[in-house]
C-alpha cells in the first residue's frame, strides 16, 4: 500500500494541493471541498503551514463510528466514502484524530481523501513544485524520513569537521 | 463560471450597497485592470481630487484569479501622489484576491466617506459597514489581528491601512496579511480619505471551471515549462531564494545607486551585509500569494527586533539609497514603515534626499526637528519615518510627496530631489539610454520601459541553476531575450537600450504582457514580461486559459484589444486630469547628468533620442504626438467612438506636451 507523506520542511504553504484537489475532484477551485487542506497560522508576523488530510489509519474511527457503513476500504487499504450510503450525520468528522475528514456543504455528504484513487497517483503529489508531499510504498516511508532528517544531520557534522 | 459575476458597489457616504453584474463589461474589458479603470473613467470626473469622496477605489479581480492560473487584483483610483491626480494602479497579491473572487465578487468597489472610521466585511452574500473607531491608530499587523479576532475567524482574508493611511500620506500603502502591498500611489491615503481602515473577506463558494479538461491540459503545460521546461532554471531559483539575491547582481555591473543617485558604487561589503547572508541567518519560510508555484516572498525572523514579510523593491529600500549596509537597521526601518502603511522606496528616497540636502548646507538639524540627516543615519532615517506617518512637525511637509516638499522649502531643494511625477525613482532604475528615459519627460504617462538594467541583473542570478558561469548566462539570457524580441517586434535588437529607433517596440511588447496579467489575475513575474530568465508566458497562453476558465472565448487580439482599450482611456484620463489641474511636473534634474561612475559611467538620457522612442510608442499606439491624445481613428477601431465624440469637444492643443516641455540635456547647456 502507499501513503502521501508530507515534509514540512519543503512545504511553502503555497496551497497549490489544495487547489489541484477541489478541480480534480469537484472541477472547481473551492478549498472548501479540498479533500486535502493548508492550515495556516500567524503568530508574530511568522508563517506556519501545516498539510492535513487522511493519514488511512489503520484502524480508522471514521469507519467504526459511521452508522451506515458508509466509510468502506479498497483492496488497498484506503477509506473511501460511498456516497449513497452516506446520511451526513457527520459523526466522521468528530472521531477523526486528524481532522481530514469533513461534509461538502452543498450536498451534505461526507469528503475525504482517497489517494485519487481513481488515477494514477494523487494529484496533490503530481503537482506539488517542492516535493514537499511524496507519495510512497508504506515499506519505504520509514527510511524516506530517516533519509530526510539525517541531511539535516549531516550538514551539521560537516560545519563542525 | 471563473468570473465571479458580481461587481460590489459600496457607498460610505450612504451606507448603500450595491450589487452590479460584470457580464456587460466582459466583452469589450474582459476582467482586472481593464474592466477597474473603465469603473473609474465612467464614475470619478477628472477634476475630482484623489481625497474627494466622490474618487474610488476599486479591488479588480480578472478572471483567472482564485484559479491555479492566476492570483491576483489590482487597486485602481485617482492617486494622490500625481501632481495631476490621475489614475494609479497597484498590485495586490497574497490570499485577498482568491477569497473574494471565491466569495463572489469581481470587483469591489468603494466610494463616498464614512462619517467615522469603519471597515467592510464581506462575508459572501453578507456586505456589513462595520465600526472601526477602535482601530484607528493601530498599526497593519495590530489591525489584522484584531479584526480576526473580532470576527472568530483566523481564516478571513483583511487589506487595510496603518495610520500612514489614516493621515493621508502620498505614497502610503494598503497591506495584506505580512508582506503583500498595494504601494506605490498612495492608496492608503485614498483609503484614509474615506475614514475606511480595511476591507475584511471571507468567501467560500468557489469558483467553477467551464472546461475543466481544456484548462487541466493547459495547467499541464505550465506546470510542465516551469519544472522541465525553460522556465525551470528562474522557478528553482525563485524557490531557493526569492527574488531577493537579485538586488546583490544590482552591484555586479553597478547598477544600484549609493546615495541620492550620486554615485552608481556600492563601496565593498562584508559577507554579512549581503542578502544572501541574511537569509541564511533569519528566513524562517517562503511564502507567496496563493497557488503559486514560486513563493518568491521571504518570512523573516529576527531575534531582538521581529517578524515579517519581504518581497521585491522591500530589499531597496533604506539601503544604499541612504547609504546603509547594516541589513539589521534596515530590517528594522522597513518594518517601522510596514507598521505604519508607508511605502519604503519613497520614504528612503525622500531620507535619501534630506541627507543629500544636509550635505549640500541648504538644509541643517534646525530644519529636522534637531536632528542632523546624516548619510547611514538611522536615528534621522527612523525620525523621518515616524514624522512622515505622524504628520508632525517636519513631517507635513513630506507627506505630500518630495515636489510639494521642495516646493514649500524652496533653497534650490527641487534640483536634488530625484522623482518622475512625484514619485521617488526605484534606485535601481536609473535611466540608460533609451530605458527610464521617456519616465523623466515631464507630461508624459508613464510609458513602462523594464529597464534593461534589470537584465544585468538577471543573468548572474539565475546562473547556478543554469549550471553555467556568469559570462555563460549572459550569452544564454541575452540569446533568450534576442529569440523573444525577434518573435514578438521583428527585431532581435530592440531590447538593447541603444537602440533608440525600435526600443518603443518592445517597450509595447513588455507593457502589454504586463497588462494581461493585471486584466487576467495572473502574476507577471512567471509571464511575457521577464523572457530574459525564460519567464515565457504570454497573451496567447493567457486568452486560452480565460476561455477555458469562463467558457467565452477570448481570442489572443481580444485579450490585447481589452488593454489597448483601457491604456488609451488611462492616456486620456492622464491628459483630462492635465487640464483639470494644471501641469506641475519637475524634471528630475540629477538624471540628466552623465553617469558619473561605474559601469555605465558616461550614460546621459539624451531627450532627442528618448523623444524619438515617445514618439515612436505614440505612433503604434494610435496617439497623436501634439495633443497626446488618441487619434480618432484608433479609438474607432476600438469601439470607443464615445471617447472620439468627447475629445473633439475639447480645444485641440494638449495641456502638457513632452516635446515641448522635454529639456535638454545638461551636457548640451554647457
Amino acid at each position: 500500500m502507499n501513503r502521501i507523506i508530507w515534509n514540512p520542511e519543503k512545504c511553502t504553504g503555497c496551497r497549490i494541493c489544495e487547489a489541484i484537489c477541489s478541480f480534480v475532484k469537484e472541477g472547481e477551485f473551492n478549498p472548501v471541498k479540498s479533500r486535502g487542506r493548508v492550515v495556516r497560522t500567524t503568530e508574530h508576523q511568522v508563517h506556519r503551514s501545516i498539510w492535513v488530510a487522511c493519514l488511512q489509519c489503520e484502524d480508522a474511527p471514521c469507519k467504526a463510528v459511521c452508522p451506515t457503513r458508509a466509510i468502506i476500504e479498497n483492496d488497498a487499504s484506503v477509506k473511501i466514502v460511498v456516497g449513497e450510503r452516506c446520511i451526513g450525520c457527520k459523526m466522521c468528522e468528530i472521531a477523526c484524530p486528524v481532522g481530514a475528514i469533513t461534509v461538502n456543504p452543498e450536498i451534505g455528504t461526507a469528503i475525504k481523501c482517497d489517494l485519487c484513487a481513481s488515477l494514477e497517483e494523487p494529484q496533490c503529489v503530481k503537482y506539488c513544485f517542492t516535493e514537499a508531499l511524496q507519495y510512497l510504498p508504506a515499506e519505504r516511508v520509514g527510511i524516506t524520513r530517516a533519509r530526510a532528517k539525517s541531511v539535516k544531520y549531516l550538514e551539521m557534522a560537516t560545519k563542525e569537521m | 463560471m471563473s468570473n465571479a459575476g458580481i461587481i460590489l458597489r459600496v457607498d460610505l457616504t450612504n451606507r448603500t450597497i450595491e450589487k452590479d453584474s460584470t457580464s456587460s463589461y466582459l466583452h469589450d474589458y474582459v476582467g482586472g485592470l481593464s474592466i477597474g479603470t473603465k469603473i473609474l473613467w465612467d464614475g470619478v470626473p477628472p477634476e475630482v481630487t484623489a481625497h474627494d469622496p466622490k474618487n474610488m477605489v476599486i479591488f479588480s479581480a480578472g478572471p483567472l484569479t482564485g484559479t491555479l492560473l492566476g492570483n491576483r487584483c489590482v487597486l485602481v483610483a485617482k492617486s494622490p501622489i500625481y501632481p495631476n491626480q490621475t489614475i494609479g494602479n497597484a498590485g495586490l497579491g497574497g490570499q485577498f484576491p482568491s477569497e473574494m473572487k471565491f466569495a463572489g465578487y469581481d470587483h469591489i468597489v468603494i466610494t463616498g466617506k464614512a462619517e467615522e472610521p469603519v471597515y467592510l466585511f464581506i462575508n459572501n452574500d453578507i456586505v456589513e459597514i462595520k465600526d472601526a473607531k477602535h482601530l484607528w491608530g493601530s498599526d497593519v499587523y495590530q489591525t489584522q489581528t484584531a479584526i480576526k479576532h473580532e470576527l472568530k475567524d483566523p481564516d478571513v482574508q483583511i487589506a487595510c491601512i496603518g495610520p500612514a493611511g489614516e493621515n493621508l500620506v502620498a505614497y502610503s500603502m494598503v497591506l495584506h496579511d505580512i508582506e503583500n502591498t498595494a504601494s506605490r500611489v498612495g492608496h492608503g491615503a485614498v483609503m484614509g480619505s474615506k475614514n475606511l481602515k480595511a476591507v475584511a473577506v471571507r468567501g467560500t463558494k468557489g469558483l467553477k471551471i467551464a472546461d475543466p479538461e481544456a484548462f487541466m491540459a493547459l495547467w499541464k503545460q505550465y506546470y510542465e515549462y516551469y519544472t522541465t521546461g525553460r522556465g525551470r532554471y528562474v522557478l528553482k531559483t525563485m524557490n531557493r531564494e526569492g527574488v531577493a539575491i537579485h538586488y546583490d547582481h544590482y552591484l555586479d555591473k553597478d547598477t544600484m545607486v549609493w546615495g541620492n543617485f550620486d554615485s552608481f558604487v556600492v563601496p565593498p561589503r562584508k559577507k554579512e551585509e549581503e542578502i544572501s547572508d541574511f537569509m541564511n541567518e533569519y528566513l524562517v519560510g517562503r511564502i507567496g500569494c496563493a497557488f503559486c508555484p514560486a513563493q518568491c516572498h521571504e518570512n523573516y525572523y529576527v531575534d531582538g527586533i521581529g517578524g515579517g514579510g519581504a518581497t521585491c523593491m522591500f530589499y531597496t529600500g533604506f539601503r544604499f539609497v541612504v547609504k546603509n549596509k547594516d541589513l539589521r537597521v534596515w530590517w528594522r526601518l522597513n518594518q517601522l514603515c510596514q507598521r505604519y502603511g508607508i511605502e519604503t522606496l519613497s520614504a528612503s528616497g525622500i531620507t535619501a534626499w534630506l541627507m543629500d540636502l544636509h550635505e549640500q548646507g541648504i538644509i541643517t538639524a534646525a530644519d529636522t526637528d534637531g536632528v542632523p540627516m546624516e548619510w547611514g543615519s538611522e536615528e534621522a532615517c527612523k525620525i523621518v519615518i515616524e514624522k512622515i506617518a505622524k504628520r508632525e512637525g517636519f513631517g507635513e511637509l513630506l507627506a505630500d510627496g518630495i515636489v510639494s516638499a521642495a516646493q514649500r522649502l524652496g533653497r534650490d531643494s527641487i534640483s536634488y530631489a530625484v522623482q518622475y511625477r512625484n514619485l521617488n525613482v526605484h534606485p535601481g532604475y536609473g535611466p540608460v539610454g533609451a530605458t527610464g528615459g521617456t519616465n523623466a519627460l515631464p507630461g508624459a504617462s508613464e510609458v513602462w520601459i523594464h529597464p534593461p538594467v534589470d537584465i544585468h541583473a538577471h543573468y548572474p542570478w539565475i546562473a547556478p541553476e543554469l549550471g553555467a558561469s556568469t559570462e555563460e548566462a549572459e550569452k544564454i539570457v541575452y540569446d533568450w531575450l534576442s529569440e523573444f524580441t525577434e518573435k514578438t517586434t521583428g527585431d532581435k535588437n530592440s531590447w538593447r537600450e541603444d537602440n533608440y529607433e525600435k526600443y518603443a517596440d518592445f517597450a509595447i511588447v513588455n507593457e502589454t504582457a504586463i497588462s494581461v496579467c493585471d486584466i487576467s489575475g495572473h502574476c507577471d513575474w512567471l509571464s511575457d514580461r521577464l523572457p530574459q530568465v525564460g519567464c515565457w508566458w504570454g497573451p496567447e497562453d493567457v486568452a486560452r486559459a480565460i476561455t477555458a476558465a469562463t467558457g467565452t472565448e477570448c481570442t489572443t487580439e481580444s485579450l490585447i484589444n481589452a488593454h489597448k482599450r483601457r491604456r488609451l482611456l488611462e492616456l486620456t484620463y492622464v491628459q483630462l486630469c492635465y487640464r483639470a489641474f494644471g501641469e506641475q511636473d519637475e524634471i528630475p534634474m540629477k538624471l540628466l547628468r552623465p553617469r558619473p561612475d561605474g559601469y555605465f559611467k558616461g550614460a546621459i538620457a539624451d531627450f532627442e533620442r528618448v523623444l524619438q522612442v515617445m514618439n515612436r510608442y505614440y505612433e503604434l499606439m494610435g496617439i497623436d504626438p501634439v495633443t497626446c491624445l488618441p487619434l480618432r481613428e484608433e479609438l474607432e477601431k476600438l469601439g470607443l467612438v464615445d471617447v472620439a465624440d468627447m475629445l473633439e469637444t475639447l480645444p485641440l492643443q494638449s495641456a502638457v506636451n513632452p516635446s515641448e516641455k522635454a529639456p535638454e540635456s545638461i551636457e548640451q547647456e554647457k
